[in-house]
């Protein structure tokens, strides 16, 4: 009896070899804060913007049993951690002002996106090639330039505006492993 | 059976241990947008208008408008505006000290001469006015949504013209140069423009 308990035990113990395994990192590199200032009649018409601003630099790997890398690609997505782009004078701007895209090597682009509402994140990329280790994502931001929506800054009232935005690195639901 | 049982309740109880848990990672990225107010008013040209009246004509029909006497004057804004017109007197001051000049006998219409459109992008004052000391005439009232613009778009001229028949039927003097009966001499005042913004 005590051999078949010892048994059942090192069956028990070696089914923890065989869940799967997947790291994800994010880091940003470079471009952490973005700010545009809007301070003459051009910009305001034109709109402003900051090309390959932001760099993210991603870890990714996803494994099955015994280490083998699996079938599972990632994506990064974004989101606002606000439903609008609140002034310190109480003015509003609406989110899809800013707009952004991202581009890396490693990764399917989604082209430009306006910035969407908390709850709501919007593909940047997607089919990430699994097995990256810094891999380099490059993120262009678009201020009043109506690339994708209306958005012109003409006629919004002067104010200092802000908005957090979050970038997610995880694995894409469109692949399986 | 015993066995066979304990066997099967072990492996089902390892297998609960094969779900995986999602891993993701996420990054803040902080935004900011100032915007700073452009509100610019600029006399392009007129910026001093000078009627010389030295005919009995003239001092019965008035001198009406002629290029020569044309203020243009450009607004860039970024929102909405108002251009406010008004004397920085209650009279035309005679500038060798004797009576004054009743300021109405100043008359102006103005017009467009840029991109935008009367009814558009703002409400323009229509036909004759008077000139007057009063601070709240607006001359050019901003439609909501449609008045900011830059310069190419919001340009304007004041046409002025002195005691015509057109100006003595809008104003309360309502004589002549002639009936009035003024002394010979030169009489001044500034005209004050007003650019506000406004939703």
């Amino acid at each position: 009896m005590a051999k078949f308990v010892v048994a059942l035990i090192f069956i028990f113990l070696s089914f923890f070899g065989l869940t799967q395994n997947t790291t994800a990192r994010l880091t940003i590199e470079s471009g952490s804060s973005v700010y545009f200032n809007i301070n003459s009649f051009t910009k305001y018409q034109n709109g402003l913007d900051y090309s390959n601003w932001t760099r993210l630099r991603v870890y990714f790997i996803d494994t099955t049993a015994l280490g083998a890398v699996s079938n599972k690609r990632w994506r990064i997505t974004v989101e606002a951690m606000a439903g609008n782009i609140q002034g310190d004078a109480g003015n509003t701007l609406n989110l899809n002002t800013i707009e952004l895209q991202a581009i890396c090597a490693d990764a399917t682009g989604k082209g430009i996106v306006a910035l969407p509402i908390p709850g709501s994140p919007i593909e940047l990329l997607d089919l990430g090639t699994n097995n990256v280790n810094a891999s380099l994502v490059q993120i262009s931001y678009y201020c009043g330039q109506s690339l994708t929506v209306a958005n012109n800054l003409l006629g919004q009232p002067a104010d200092y505006y802000f908005v957090d935005i979050v970038y997610t690195l995880e694995g894409d639901p469109a692949t399986s492993p | 059976m015993k066995k066979i049982i304990t066997i099967f309740v072990a492996i089902a109880l390892s297998t609960s241990m094969l779900k995986a848990q999602p891993i993701s990672d996420m990054g803040v990225i902080p935004i900011g947008v100032t915007l700073n107010s452009i509100l610019r008013l600029e006399i392009v040209s007129g910026g001093n208008i000078e009627f010389v009246v030295s005919t009995i004509a003239q001092y019965t029909a008035g001198i009406a408008n002629l290029p020569v006497y044309d203020t243009n004057f450009t607004v860039s804004s970024s929102r909405n505006f108002d251009v406010d017109l008004y004397s920085e007197n209650v009279d035309l001051v005679n500038v060798d000290g004797g009576a004054n000049m009743p300021l109405d006998n100043i008359g102006y219409t103005i017009t467009e001469l840029g991109t935008g459109a009367d009814g558009t992008q703002w409400d323009l004052a229509a036909g004759i006015q008077i000139l007057d000391d009063t601070p709240a005439i607006t001359i050019v009232d901003g439609i909501v949504g449609a008045g900011a613009g830059n310069s190419a778009q919001n340009d304007f001229v004041i046409n002025w013209e002195l005691a015509t028949a057109a100006v003595i039927a809008a104003n309360t003097t309502a004589e002549t140069l002639l009936v009035q009966s003024l002394a010979g001499g030169r009489y001044i005042t500034n005209v004050i423009l007003v650019l506000t913004s406004k939703l």
